[in-house]
């Protein structure tokens, strides 16, 4: 037996219907194998996003050459072509006229299709902005960035002076540059700003191939001539925003970390890192990264970090003969050297690194919205049909008078082109009005997404309408011009065969329309109510928890003062009645809940048994985040930081450490290699953890904040009531508590959590947009059907009304049969609900992946809506005066 | 038909093959090859440069049949059935010949003209 073929196979072979028959049945197979395998040995979405749209192109313009369209040999002359345009001109006004007569058929086709594409344009427009559209202005295939195998895992980052040496010695790129992150916090332009900025090679913006907007780019020179300070190019948002856009910012001095800095030019509009998503403000040359390094701003911009490596291949030299000779020079470096490849990567999209990560959401995206587009196919499909089929005795008519099959079929095609560019142009309208919106769907993990409407997403909702309505024309245009006239006729009275052979075909589209919309209207409920209890940290709400970063180490703090600043403050927030609770960490919660630390049993010589997630905190932080104390006692007054170092553990670190004995009075051993101390565990803490499901503990560490010799530390507060009032008022304690103090990062602890979320927040909003629009297409495609229907029964209801029947009956007649519909779609979406639930579960996080509240909220809402689409045509049909329709 | 015999003349620069044609000939003048063999083949003497679509590659190994530059030279098994192998005729290799004689000639004027350097990297 034949292995079952691939979907890619079915849709190249599809695609190959552009080519003429004949060669179809030479080539086919082959090209199509061929095809098969190319697709196979291509990973990651990106490429194979690109290998689609090539193929696309290639088959369907080749195609047409084939079959003699633009080749020299068939070109028409210019009488032909001004004669095929006066037909179309012709069928274009007919077209209109026709949608002219029946306007509500008009506007149900254009929302369809433009809701359809609208969402779906904006989900690939996401796609192509994470995957394939490259951050910087005008980059070229010859950017990359570079990364090396190291231990199985590849590092996206290598030390400043190796980047030197690779720099000097490379011959495949023409130079090599290196960035690293860190946050700048500038004073002089007003307000002080905390910004993402980015230590810098002198010759990034050179590699990068960058223009400044005004001023210059960093030099050479510049390491020479400025021995007293360091300069600095600013992102045209930071120009705009902070400095007016005017150009007297070249050459002014702001301070940077407390250091004086001079600007020299202003980045290109649009550039805020090489990498979309990323939000620079400022870039300072590494090398005079000293001048702002040091003291206070060094743990601004770590000292000793390592750097990001991007390079500009030279002509002619391929990724592979690069990153050969880029491992050859990294062994070439000294014994110490554990590398196993290296790899260099497109500057395009989202960094590899997120890339990775973000594959299977984008995925999933991609299947919604290809469920979206399908809906949208079968409501306008079943729109097309009933409305050629309403048409039949006037195509019946024609067709015995001599007007051509073709021709009809032509001017059908043409009259629905009319409906496509006017869909185009609403869906693009609606995707540019909804584009705020769908940058908020991304707003967490990736802030400054920019997602712009180019001509290729214009093209790709234009090609995507017209291949739509072509699809759908041609097959009911066919169907409707098929008949001899009489049977045409005929077929239009309401016994026949043909006539309930559509009315089922056309029920069957309605319910299956149902169906799709019951499932994205499931998921979207799903993800939300997930993503809601993922934000709740233990069982409270985190809306109500306000985060601040306080950084005494800004002001010259001890870690001693510092300790004395925090304890103040707590004692002043006491005073505070807007104030729950509070509590300080060291490090923050959601995606900063990280830095493994590796533990070892105190008592017996060996090693590390795991690396642990943990963090430093106070007695105050369990209460804040309502984590149960199980065991012993949470950290209280006699812990100092003169008294022996004390610990709690979480109930999966003591079950995994301790499995049959209480973790209570043990000593741990934590650190590595020279920073290594040894903590006794003093109480056992429930398992709770932001951001993960309870089906997934991890086990965790936690320190006391009193102990550490860190100086900077987080702040968390619960407050009583709305978070504006309470925080105004804890700003001015928090201002008050310690002068100099940079207070950063101020917002609510659900926003910190959610950053962590980024893949299900965007998956969420996708669904969620999806499920909107699934909602108004199904309501479309039920009022439609039933509207069509009443008035094919208009006849018949208005003698069963002359005969004595009561309106009350008419009405429930049409209420049957829209129960008709609702019933099997309803049955059926349910089935769908749980396929996607399976799909979905890796994003589902506290609650069941098929809730059955949601499901049963869900097929309520459809139902509902159903009723309503169901309402209009109903009173419709009440309405009918049997003398009027049996005169007429 | 695309490739014009220069009759045994030195080769002139007018009349060219085209580019992609050309590269299909050369990934075949070292032995017969299936289509996906010269598929890869050109796409990576192309540096990446060139990625033909089957359908293309098989409509353009069409036309240098029909133009006597390529001939069928029977089949080999593969995953999904039988694939056909391609092989230069002698009037293909006799073409290939000539492109690349006109492309050096075209390659000694640019760099007589230092339109190119001598050696080394371009860059």
């Amino acid at each position: 037996m034949s292995a079952p073929r691939p979907l890619g196979s079915w849709v190249y072979r599809a695609l190959l219907l552009a080519y003429p028959r004949e060669f179809r049945d030479a080539h086919g197979r082959e090209a199509t194998e061929t095809f098969v395998l190319l697709l196979g040995e291509t990973s990651g979405l990106g490429p194979r996003i690109n290998l689609w749209m090539r193929t696309i192109r290639s088959v369907v313009i080749d195609g047409m050459r084939e079959r003699g369209f633009g080749s020299p040999r068939s070109r028409p002359s210019a009488g032909r072509w001004m004669a095929a345009a006066g037909r179309l001109r012709q069928s274009v006004r007919n077209g209109l006229r026709q949608w002219v007569r029946s306007p509500v058929h008009a506007v149900v086709a254009t929302v369809s299709l433009a809701v359809g594409i609208g969402v779906a344009v904006a989900v690939l427009n996401v796609m192509l902005t994470l995957f394939v559209r490259p951050a910087v202005p005008g980059a070229s295939s010859s950017l990359g960035v570079v990364g090396v195998w190291r231990d199985g895992n590849i590092q996206w980052s290598m030390a400043p002076g190796q980047v030197d040496r690779l720099s000097q010695r490379t011959r495949s790129f023409v130079a090599l540059a290196g960035e690293r992150f860190g946050w700048a916090w500038v004073t002089g332009v007003g307000p002080s700003l905390e910004l993402e900025g980015s230590l810098v090679t002198f010759n990034y913006f050179d590699v990068l191939g960058l223009t400044p907007a005004i001023g210059r780019v960093f030099h050479e020179q510049d390491r020479a001539s400025t021995a007293t300070h360091s300069v600095a190019i600013i992102s045209h948002r930071l120009w705009t925003d902070h400095f007016g856009a005017a150009v007297s910012v070249l050459g002014q001095t702001i301070e940077v970390n407390g250091q004086p800095v001079e600007i020299l030019g202003v980045a290109p509009r649009g550039f805020r890192g090489p990498f979309q998503a990323q939000a620079r403000d400022i870039w300072i040359p590494h090398e005079l990264g000293h001048l702002t390094g040091q003291g206070a701003a060094g743990t601004l911009f770590r000292s000793g970090g390592t750097f990001e490596v991007i390079g500009r291949r030279g002509k002619g030299v391929s990724r592979i003969q690069a990153e050969e000779e880029l491992l050859g020079l990294i062994r070439d470096g000294g014994p110490a050297e554990v590398i196993s490849g290296v790899v260099v990567q497109h500057v395009r999209g989202v960094h590899p690194e997120q890339r990775s990560d973000l594959a299977e959401t984008g995925r999933v995206a991609l299947g919604i919205a290809g469920v979206l587009l399908t809906l949208t196919c079968i409501n306008l499909g079943g729109l097309l049909y009933s409305r050629h089929l309403s048409r039949y005795k006037e195509l019946s008519v024609r067709c015995a008078l001599g007007g051509t099959r073709r021709g009809l079929v032509a001017e059908l095609c043409a009259e629905n082109l009319v409906v496509a560019v006017a869909a185009a142009g609403v869906s693009l309208v609606a995707a540019a009005a909804g584009q705020r919106l769908v940058a908020n769907w991304f707003a967490y993990g990736f802030p400054g997404l920019h997602l712009p409407l180019t001509p290729t997403v214009a093209g790709l909702a234009m090609g995507l309408s017209v291949m739509v309505v072509l699809a759908f024309t041609i097959i009911p245009a066919l169907l409707s011009t098929r008949s001899a006239p009489l049977a045409g006729l005929n077929e239009r009275r309401p016994s026949s065969e043909g006539y309930r052979h559509t009315s089922r075909m056309q029920a069957g589209i309605a319910a299956a329309q149902v169906a799709l919309s019951l499932m994205l209207v499931t998921g979207a409920a799903v993800m939300a109510a997930s993503v809601s209890a993922t934000l709740s940290v233990g069982g409270s709400d985190s809306d109500s928890i306000l985060h601040y970063r306080l950084r005494p180490s800004r002001a010259g703090y001890t870690p001693q003062a510092s300790l004395d600043y925090f304890a103040g403050l707590l004692a002043d927030l006491d005073r505070v009645e807007l104030v729950e609770t509070a509590g300080l960490a060291r490090v923050g919660v959601g995606r900063d809940w990280c830095c493994p630390l590796a533990v070892a049993y105190a008592d017996q010589p060996g090693a590390v048994i795991r690396k642990v997630e943990n963090n430093s905190v106070t007695a105050g932080f369990f209460d804040m985040l309502h984590i149960p104390l199980e065991a012993g006692r949470l950290f209280d007054a006699t812990d100092t930081p003169a008294s022996p170092p004390v610990a709690i553990v979480n109930r999966a670190l003591a079950d995994l450490l301790w499995p049959s004995a209480s973790a209570v009075g043990q000593r741990l051993r934590t650190g590595e290699d020279d920073d290594v101390e040894v903590v006794q565990v003093v109480g056992v803490v429930a398992t709770t953890h932001p951001s993960r499901s309870a089906e997934d503990p991890v086990p965790y560490l936690y320190l006391n904040f009193w102990q550490t010799k860190s100086v900077d530390g987080r702040l968390f507060v619960r407050v009583r009531g709305a978070t504006g009032p309470a925080g105004r008022r804890l700003q001015a304690v928090l201002t008050g508590a310690g002068s100099g103090v940079h207070i950063g990062q101020v917002g609510t602890l659900a926003d910190r959590i959610a950053l962590g979320l980024a893949p299900q927040l965007a998956l969420s909003g996708v669904l969620r947009a999806s499920a909107g629009a699934g909602v108004v297409l199904s309501a479309l495609g039920v009022y439609s059907l039933l509207s069509v229907s009443v008035r094919r029964r208009r006849r018949d209801d208005a003698i069963r009304l002359a005969l004595g029947a009561s309106r009350g009956a008419i009405v429930i007649g049409v209420l049957a049969t829209g129960v008709r519909i609702l019933g099997p779609g309803i049955a059926l979406g349910v089935g769908l609900a749980w396929m996607q639930s399976r799909l979905l579960s890796g994003y589902i996080f506290g609650i069941q992946a098929l809730d059955p509240m949601i499901l049963g909220g869900a097929t309520l809402a459809i139902l509902i809506v159903g009723l309503l689409a169901l309402g209009l045509p109903a009173r419709r049909a009440a309405a009918v005066q049997p003398a009027d329709v049996l005169r007429g | 038909m695309h490739a014009k015999p220069l009759s045994g003349s030195a080769p002139g620069l007018a009349d060219p093959l085209h580019p992609r044609e050309f590269l299909v000939l050369v990934a075949l003048a070292d032995g017969a090859k299936h289509g996906y063999a010269v598929l890869k083949r050109v796409e990576r003497e192309s540096d990446g440069g060139v990625r033909l679509d089957p359908a293309n590659l098989y409509r353009m190994l069409r036309r240098l049949d029909r133009d006597g530059l390529v001939a069928d030279a029977g089949t080999e098994p593969g995953e999904g059935g039988r694939r056909r192998l391609f092989k230069l005729t002698p009037e293909g290799h006799r073409q290939v010949k000539t492109e690349a004689l006109r492309v050096q000639r075209l390659a000694t004027l640019l760099r007589a003209r230092r339109l190119l350097p001598e050696t080394g990297r371009s860059e």
